[in-house]
């Protein structure tokens, strides 16, 4: 993806999700105004609602990013806030999460970008997880296909544990990447998730090693999608170490604290001008 | 702490969203809640796809332990509606969620909705979309009326609207949509961010102030926050209110053993378990 041996500036990429108060073309002006050129794009309420809008819908955003050029590098149907559980155990839950996604696919393809980012969902915390982890891995197969058929690589994402109960941590991620085994779902890294989970960059790398295709650098306690600076993460040491297993791809701040809301421009700020001073 | 009695409290089922329905009212009948708020979202009751028979078992689920449902609650802050939006096709959509919410709420047996006022966006004026909330709110209040349902409306902070963040706001609100069935709840959250007190809040309402959620800061269970929910009781005592005060707890810290910050919040408000 880069010339470059070393993490530089260029791998950053700015996210749109602490922008919902404000319209999409807020958020992409303001992207262009810092020098931001790469974009990783939250498909959610009310920037792009999958449920709302058709694919020239679709288009027209991606003319929106294309005229200001901007680089869409990921995009990330929203996962966890609306009606979408892939391993629900309810039928119509699962049935309603089905047809999220894979609309989401097409919208995908029609943004121009090549990746997008996917979860597990979750089974109810009083029951066994064994049904609920094979019904995600029958759900994420049938995604994997359509996302090979429309030229698209998912990107599956460990949740919290307040999140779901399937895929938390580097070893469940793994185990869920091997039992489906396709070229088209791939693993990815989120610093908090990871630091969450007692995790470390050197275990993401050797579990995933060139699978390796996204990360999303956030700060925490260790908890949040803080703005770096904003938390107590050794984000420094793991920029480091990431670079240290030559890593090229990107770098997503994925800032989401409610309390960015109100002005989301001085938390974007904050968290580049500190992750700026940590890259070369 | 004043002590609250049993028969005032109301539990709330947001915080027992990786669990099921049944094993949140379960929980309830355990801890001793007699009066329940009803979070409407999904996996528990999803406004949108819910067919009246599952609203009729729902119903019997809650009846048949011997619970009162006081009020019901759609999930309107995390979910994609917006009842000021800009776009027509998002905020028609948005009314008909609501409108559809006032059928449950009457199929569930209850007589009271609760409902926030929707934002503009904050790059724009607010002018516009506080007149698209009014027009909205107008209509479902007709709908609400209609079936002898009160809507509850609910300021909430900067950081989730920028349209009613304080009680001279609500109150503007409520004269200009001025339907009977249109009262207050006051969140002791938004009520805090906005410098309030109860006292504050009884003065400007008088008795539109219908409802209470009663949550330490950041929606924590009393108790684990920082808020003077004693200061706060005694100002409720003081103004005769005979309403519920709603425990509607939220943090993510709470997910994975939702019982626990309930029995922990009875104790702080002085209600055996």
């Amino acid at each position: 993806m880069f010339g470059g041996e070393r993490l530089k500036n260029v791998n950053l990429a700015g996210m749109n999700l602490h922008y919902l108060n404000y319209s999409l073309e807020y958020f992409l002006d303001s992207m262009v105004k810092y020098e931001m050129p790469n974009i990783e794009l939250w498909g959610g309420f009310p920037h792009l609602y999958s449920e709302d809008i058709s694919l020239s819908d679709a288009a027209r955003i991606r003319k929106e990013i294309e005229s200001r050029c901007l680089n869409l590098v990921c995009y990330t149907p929203e996962q966890l806030m609306y009606v979408n559980n892939i391993a629900a155990k309810e039928p119509e839950i699962q049935k309603r999460s089905m047809d999220y996604y894979l609309k989401n696919i097409e919208i995908t393809a029609e943004l121009g970008t090549n990746l997008m980012l996917m979860t597990s969902g979750w089974g109810y915390y009083h029951e066994p997880i064994v049904e609920a982890w094979s019904r995600s891995r029958e759900a994420l197969a049938i995604l994997a296909h359509k996302a090979e058929k429309s030229g698209v690589t998912l990107l599956l994402e460990p949740l919290q544990p307040f999140e779901s109960n399937l895929i938390t941590n580097v070893q469940t991620l793994k185990r869920m990447l091997q039992e489906i085994n396709m070229d088209s779902l791939k693993g990815m890294m989120d610093i908090v998730a990871m630091a969450v989970a007692g995790d470390t960059v050197k275990d993401y790398f050797e579990a995933l090693g060139a699978g390796l295709l996204h990360i999303h650098v956030i700060d925490g306690t260790p908890s949040g999608h803080l703005a770096v600076g904003d938390g107590n993460l050794p984000i420094d040491q793991y920029l480091k170490e990431i670079d240290d297993f030559q890593y090229h791809g990107y770098l997503s701040m994925e800032l989401a604290a409610s309390n960015y809301y109100p002005e989301p421009d001085k938390a974007f700020l904050r968290s580049l001008e500190n992750i700026r001073k940590m890259l070369y | 702490m004043n002590k609250v009695h049993r028969s005032q409290l109301a539990g709330m089922n947001e915080h027992f969203r990786r669990y099921s329905l049944d094993f949140f009212l379960d929980s309830m009948v355990k801890l001793g809640i007699e009066n329940i708020e009803l979070w409407a979202a999904s996996p528990h009751l999803y406004i949108e796809d819910v067919t009246y028979s599952e609203v009729g078992r729902i119903r019997k689920e809650i009846e048949r332990r011997q619970l009162q449902l006081i009020c019901v609650t759609p999930e309107q802050c995390i979910y994609p509606v917006n009842i000021a939006a800009r776009e027509p096709n998002v905020r028609e959509r948005s009314i008909h969620y609501f409108l559809k919410s006032i059928e449950v709420t009457s199929e569930l047996g209850a007589n009271m909705l609760q409902m926030v006022p929707g934002k503009g966006y904050f790059d724009e004026s607010v002018e516009e979309a506080w007149k698209r909330s009014r027009e909205s709110l107008e209509t479902i209040a007709k709908k609400a009326e209609s079936l002898d349902i009160t809507v509850v409306l609910e300021a909430l902070e900067l950081k989730e609207s920028n349209l009613i963040t304080n009680v001279s706001e609500l109150k503007r609100m409520l004269n200009e949509v001025g339907s009977s069935h249109l009262q207050a709840v006051i969140d002791t959250c938004p009520m805090a961010a906005a410098g309030e007190t109860f006292a504050d809040c009884f003065r400007e309402l008088g008795k539109d102030l219908r409802h209470i959620h009663f949550v330490d800061s950041s929606h924590l269970a009393p108790g684990d926050g920082t808020l003077p929910l004693s200061q706060y009781l005694e100002e409720i005592s003081r103004h005769n209110y005979n309403g519920y005060l709603t425990l509607e707890i939220v943090s993510s810290r709470y997910i994975s053993d939702p019982v626990k910050p309930l029995e922990n919040a009875l104790l702080c408000l002085g209600v055996s378990v």
